[in-house]
């Protein structure tokens, strides 16, 4: 008798446990939409915003870092489909060829060129500041100039050199 | 940290953290960024030199050994670090839990099998 009773306490308890979850789980997603319409409202004043925050260069910068990040890695499918016509015969090869060949494929790699070299000392950037230089601010935008500049002068040089690499070939 | 003390910030967190990984992930993306410098660098001049040619040209061009490690070395390295920067894009980006699971899941198989196709790719051109 006392071993029922404590056991439909048990299974009350437990009842009331999961239906206080679950509650708090509904009540966890209204907070979300609430909150999401007094975001879209402006209701309250909210730290700061990408919609009201100034574009800066330590911001855009960073930004750019990750969607060339993402763009390599989605860029990184040509390789593999490069690399693959390759292995796969001359036929098919003579193929990727003439779309690499095409305006709009030399506009694609133009592209994957300019995300490398901006990755690339972007990347330097960020290992220095691992090692702890220019972390100031004067050394934060010095490095952001460089970079983009950087990334300019190795595009520019990339690509004259392509042109006399395929002139001479 | 004590001023006695040798070892350095990064020593001291290794090892930490609820898996015994509170650094790797941080540690994995430095060290493959750091790989990646000379092999991008090699890779861009190579390429680039090699331009204009046919198919036998980039056969040939794929055989040489230094070539081909570099290749199989980039590859590497650089799906090992597109995975551990998607990682954190899909961590920062996907909320709801289960969600972010399957994008964690189904980023790390087609970047391994990206990887495997790419690298046995240029094992077959490079030792056919």
């Amino acid at each position: 008798m006392i071993g029922d009773t404590t056991s439909a306490i048990g299974l009350l308890a437990t009842i009331l446990t999961f239906s206080r979850i679950d509650l708090e789980r509904r009540m966890r997603d209204k907070d979300k939409e609430r909150i999401g319409e007094m975001i879209m409202a402006k209701q309250r004043p909210l730290s700061p915003h990408l919609m009201i925050y100034k574009p800066q260069l330590t911001t855009i910068m960073s930004i750019m870092h990750r969607m060339t990040g993402g763009a390599l890695a989605m860029g990184s499918l040509l390789v593999v489909w490069w690399i693959v016509a390759l292995a796969s015969g001359a036929e098919y090869y003579a193929f990727v060829q003439t779309i690499i060949g095409h305006w709009m494929g030399q506009l694609v790699i133009f592209g994957f060129s300019v995300a490398v070299f901006y990755h690339l000392s972007n990347g330097i950037r960020h290992l220095l500041w691992d090692f702890g230089y220019n972390l100031s601010i004067e050394g934060v935008h010095r490095s952001g100039y460089v970079v983009l500049v950087m990334t300019l002068v190795l595009t520019a040089l990339t690509w004259v050199s392509v042109w006399a690499s395929v002139w001479t070939n | 940290m004590e001023k006695t003390s040798m070892r350095s910030p990064l020593g001291k967190v290794r090892g930490l953290g609820s898996a015994r990984k509170g650094v790797s992930h941080w540690w994995l993306q430095r060290l493959t960024a750091m790989g990646l410098i000379p092999l991008v660098i090699y890779m861009v001049i190579s390429l680039v030199s090699a331009m204009g040619g046919d198919y036998i040209n980039a056969v040939a061009w794929l055989q040489s050994p230094i070539n081909a490690t570099v290749m199989l070395l980039l590859l590497g390295a650089g799906f090992f670090h597109a995975t551990l920067g998607a990682q954190v894009i899909i961590e920062d980006y996907v909320s709801n839990e289960n969600r972010r699971l399957l994008a964690l899941v189904a980023v790390k198989l087609a970047m391994t099998g990206l990887a495997a196709l790419s690298l046995f790719s240029v094992l077959s051109v490079a030792l056919s």
